[in-house]
């Protein structure tokens, strides 16, 4: 079992070896690495990399984490503008990547996703050798008046479906849940149901603020969103959504994983407001009957005096091994589903990702 | 023919050169050059619209450039180019 751990300072890998688990020297140490992922078809792993002071990069590591190598990052070509706030309004400026928040595998051998702000998604085709802006979105994008939040115009989650990746759920901070079932050709809004308490239309077509989405290892029609106004299931691809934490003490957050359908399991913070552990302490919440109940996990985890809170792409689960990491660089992994929590690596950077290696 | 001069913070993306020479009349046409010589340097110090990065400086003579926006500061024959990392980290 491998992890990757994107975190301001670098990126990580964590190993579990017969005596536990093991961190790795850092790669890129110094650079902000907001994702990495590792691409189960041919075992290269990307790392999506934001530096402070030379803009977003993109690298590959053909040789398992042994060495990386810059990769021509994606560009937005000429003609590309977005509304940018100014002291006197909103003026129109050249769109650029601001940063990159996500890579996918694509529907073919070599192809790629990749998510940015300010909500442009670009593919290749080319085993990430070049990447072209997807005309059909940026459209859609400008039509419905994606707005920026605190963090820019994120998109943040690709989600292709396994067996049929042709069809892609996308979540966008703050557009929303989108769902294009022709490879990218058309896109529809899928945000019914879906709160959006920051806004006087309080459930807009889009504009909802989902802060991380999720589908179900074994039915593509269900999805979980963690929003900025609460935690949403969907068991009809996205077309309908139901909160389902309406009682508000645990249902903001950034994160979310799911295994089966049935199970999800998120990181609670206090208040939009605040953005720190509740009450002094780190819980999981895990639920097995798709919303209905849900667990409070706290085996393991520091119960006073903590404040870490775990960002949208620091927490992810596969086949009983949960794992995320937080703000004040703290790894946790669980081995039985969260029932108990070991910190495997207490002292990181802050935690911008964790992805298990797939 | 301008003498540029890189931050060393920038060898690890230069290959490891820290000095070079390249052509261009302004200093968004030195950048193509310098683009040429070192694959995806441009990059690093401008967006793909053209401007500077916001934490990157350049200097021509000892000046720093006036047009962030689209480099369009001219070169002067002879001239030595520093490009920085700014100071903005307190």
């Amino acid at each position: 079992m491998r992890i990757l751990v994107g975190t301001r300072k670098g990126l990580f890998r964590l190993e579990r070896l017969r005596d536990g688990w093991h961190v790795s020297a850092p790669k890129f140490l110094g650079v902000p690495v907001l994702n990495a992922m590792r691409d189960g078809r041919d075992g290269a792993l990307w790392a999506c990399l934001g530096h402070g002071h030379w803009g977003p990069k993109l690298a590959v590591s053909r040789d398992d984490f042994d060495t990386f190598t810059d990769v021509d990052c994606p560009k937005f070509p000429d003609g590309c503008e977005i509304d940018t706030d100014t002291p006197w309004g909103k003026e129109k400026t050249k769109a650029t990547v601001k940063a990159l928040y996500t890579i996918v595998p694509a529907d073919r051998d070599g192809s790629f996703w990749i998510g940015t702000d300010p909500g442009g998604m670009f593919r290749s085709d080319d085993g990430g050798e070049t990447w072209a802006l997807h005309e059909p979105l940026w459209k859609i994008r400008n039509e419905h008046g994606w707005f920026a939040g605190g963090g820019g115009t994120m998109l943040h989650a690709i989600l292709p479906q396994p067996d049929r990746p042709e069809r892609i759920h996308i979540g966008i901070s703050c557009a929303g849940t989108y769902e294009s079932k022709d490879g990218g050709a058309t896109w529809e809004p899928r945000n019914q149901g879906v709160i959006a308490d920051f806004l006087p239309d309080k459930y807009p077509e889009v504009g909802q603020d989902v802060h991380m989405l999720a589908r179900a290892q074994d039915d593509p029609d269900v999805l979980w969103q963690q929003n900025h106004c609460g935690n949403y299931r969907s068991t009809d691809g996205g077309l309908t959504w139901t909160d389902m934490m309406p009682d508000g003490r645990f249902d903001i957050g950034f994160g979310v994983a799911m295994g089966g359908k049935q199970t999800a399991w998120t990181v609670p913070m206090e208040s939009d407001e605040k953005r720190v552990a509740l009450d002094g302490a780190l819980v999981v919440m895990r639920t097995d009957d798709g919303g209905e109940t849900w667990q409070e996990l706290r085996s393991g985890l520091p119960q006073k005096d903590c404040y870490d809170i775990v960002y949208r792409h620091a927490l992810d689960a596969q086949d009983g091994l949960v794992a995320f990491g937080t703000t004040c660089g703290r790894v946790f992994v669980s081995e039985d589903r969260g029932d108990s929590w070991t910190a495997v690596a207490p002292h990181l950077p802050m935690v911008n990702s964790v992805t298990i290696e797939r | 023919m301008a003498k540029v001069v890189f931050t060393a913070n920038l060898k690890a993306y230069t290959g490891g050169i820290t000095e070079t020479e390249a052509d261009g009349e302004r200093v968004c046409d030195l950048l193509i050059a310098l683009d040429q010589k070192i694959p995806r340097i441009a990059h690093y110090v401008a967006d793909e619209a053209g401007a500077l990065r916001q934490h990157v400086n350049v200097f021509v003579n000892g000046a720093m450039v006036r047009d962030k926006k689209s480099l369009t500061d001219p070169v002067p024959s002879g001239a030595t180019v520093h490009i920085m990392q700014a100071l903005s980290g307190g």
